[in-house]
């Protein structure tokens, strides 16, 4: 798969133009488009502007800065003045911002080149990237299933060859998730590396922006240009640079393991991630047996707290500001209620309504408040774990990409998250890694979780797998461009 | 279970129309997923004063800066009338 360095090499040793490749992604882009819907919308435009400034900068003979003349794709929850940012919603579909997201603007100072706006669980909420009000994202490997969600849109971009790497956020696991069902590497920072300024709320405690990859290096590179301290978003605190630390060497690290973890895994994920460890051995680290009892906990927990900053941070939208509008109401009060309903989609509407439930009067308490204590319970175990390792190690998901329209309840795709969401809860850095096929070929990834701010550990130890296994399970799609 | 009203109840406080709601399906998704959530129930919770309460934030100082331009906030306004948003009422403003 095509990473930043080859695009990085045929630009500055001049095979071609920033301008010529760009618009290779864009035609590639037009014509795959209608069968992966990736994109939600295409930014020819300011894709073709960005290029036409790194061919200038290169003709100068400047140096190029690490993303500069990047094509990429940016989930449509992040906002970007001036061009449409729906969140995959009929509620903001013809919304058009009036500022810049800090990471976009951070992109756009370094002449990214947005490609476009990647296609999303509407509202960031859910596994599939199905519940999209502009249709499902498809998987690059196999189009019969799903990209994973919720920055499905993204993780089938890069996929399929639509470009060369992506930006997406990640509540509960919508980086990893995707990631793992695609083959790529998805990294969610720690909490507050990254800026959450112009990213569409949902869970506020927990959202936080990160990359998708096609290999691990990308993501470090990506990460290091886009972590920052921010005045615009209060939580943000930014983080050291990670992609100069990277050596790939892993001997003595304690990787830990918690059998909780690993619990009803199919066998074609029990056996790639116990290849994993064995190659960690080899490659001279100590494998640590942890246990993890909260885990039981972790998913509940998860959904309690999300939907109850769902249900707040969607208040805003009541069609007066911004946004669809109903025209069929009988008062204000209609008017409001009605815009939401024909406004947001079944998923979002149903955590709406957890939300304001567990936060209820009557409800406060058993609900809310008990998975606030929850949560710190959870910060603690995990606090325990890290004296015992330096990097815990699981499976990202607990299957493999689902097939497309498969019949699921609710509670059953909600579980499909177990594994990610503990690192959102106490607001830790993880990554997945590609370590392995199912037996219809589809990826699998291994997860990497560290300690707060350690994302150069937890790069460092999925660098080492990926140079062992020389990228073996990152698998072209055989989609998109090839250079 | 959650109750048809209690559902009447929690959609009035969330701002949401019931209708068109397949309210069977829908009772039955949310009192499946508060069950699932019920689980919570049976945890313990053993924690001292700041046990894995420091997220180390800090706010920012209370420093008032420009606003923004009033016709970028009315941009995407469905409708807006002299510099204000405007809710329609059946044949008049509502406000």
């Amino acid at each position: 798969m095509t990473t930043i360095a080859d695009i990085k090499r045929l630009l500055t040793e001049k095979k071609a133009s920033c301008r010529e490749l760009t618009q290779r992604y864009l035609d590639a882009a037009a014509q795959t488009n209608p069968v992966l819907n990736a994109y939600i919308t295409l930014t020819a435009e300011a894709a073709l502007d960005a290029a036409d400034a790194v061919d200038k900068k290169l003709q100068s003979g400047a140096q190029l800065s690490p993303l500069e003349g990047i094509p990429f794709v940016l989930k449509d929850n992040i906002s970007t003045k001036g061009i449409r940012t729906t969140c995959a919603s009929r509620m903001l579909e013809n919304y058009v911002p009036i500022f810049d997201a800090d990471v976009w603007e951070s992109l756009k100072g370094q002449n990214a080149v947005m490609i476009g706006k990647g296609n999303m669980d509407e509202f960031a909420m859910g596994s599939t990237c199905e519940n999209s009000y502009f249709g499902g994202s498809r998987n690059p490997h196999n189009t019969e299933h799903v990209a994973g969600g919720s920055s499905g849109g993204v993780a089938s971009a890069v996929a399929g060859g639509l470009a060369v790497y992506g930006i997406g956020s990640d509540t509960g696991g919508s980086i990893r998730m995707p990631a793992s069902f695609c083959g790529l590497v998805g990294l969610k920072p720690t909490y507050g590396a990254v800026s959450r300024r112009g990213l569409i709320a949902y869970g506020s405690s927990l959202d936080q922006i990160g990359p998708i990859t096609t290999c691990v290096e990308d993501a470090a590179l990506v990460f290091d240009a886009i972590c920052r301290k921010d005045p615009g978003d209060m939580t943000s605190r930014g983080a050291e640079p990670v992609s100069g630390k990277l050596t790939g060497n892993v001997k003595g690290l304690k990787i830990g393991i918690a059998k909780e973890f690993f619990e009803g895994l199919p066998d074609s994920i029990g056996k790639a991630l116990d290849n994993a460890v064995s190659l960690y051995k080899k490659l001279g680290a100590e494998v640590v047996s942890l246990d993890f009892p909260m885990l039981k906990y972790v998913l509940p927990t998860y959904y309690i707290l999300a939907c109850a900053e769902a249900s707040s941070n969607l208040g805003r939208y009541d069609g007066l500001r911004y946004g669809y509008r109903t025209d069929d109401f009988n008062d204000l009060n209609d008017f409001i209620c009605r815009t939401r309903s024909e406004g947001f989609g079944p998923e979002v509407r149903r955590r709406i309504l957890l939300g304001t439930y567990v936060l209820s009067a009557g409800y406060y308490d058993a609900y809310y408040n008990k998975a606030q204590l929850l949560r710190r319970s959870i910060v603690v175990e995990f606090a325990k774990v890290f004296t015992g390792c330096d990097v815990l190690l699981t499976p990202t998901v607990p299957v493999t990409a689902l097939r497309f329209g498969a019949d699921m309840t609710p509670v059953e795709m909600y579980q499909t998250d177990i594994l990610t969401c503990s690192a959102n809860i106490a607001g830790l850095p993880a990554v997945s890694v590609p370590c392995g096929f199912d037996e219809k070929g589809l990826p699998i990834g291994l997860q990497l979780i560290g300690g707060k701010f350690r994302e150069d550990i937890i790069l460092n130890t999925a660098l080492a797998f990926e140079r062992e296994t020389s990228g073996a399970f990152c698998k072209d799609s055989g989609m998109g461009v090839t250079l | 279970m959650i109750t048809y009203d209690e559902l009447k109840k929690i959609a009035a406080l969330a701002k949401l129309s019931l209708d068109g709601e397949d309210i069977d399906a829908l009772t039955k998704d949310i009192s499946s997923i508060l069950d699932f959530a019920d689980t919570i129930a049976q945890a313990t919770v053993d924690l001292t004063d700041g046990d894995g309460g420091d997220a180390g934030w800090c706010l920012r100082e209370d420093v008032v800066l420009p606003s923004m331009p009033v016709a970028d906030i009315l941009a995407n306004a469905g409708e807006q009338q002299d510099g204000y948003f405007v809710a329609r009422k059946r044949g008049g403003l509502l406000s």
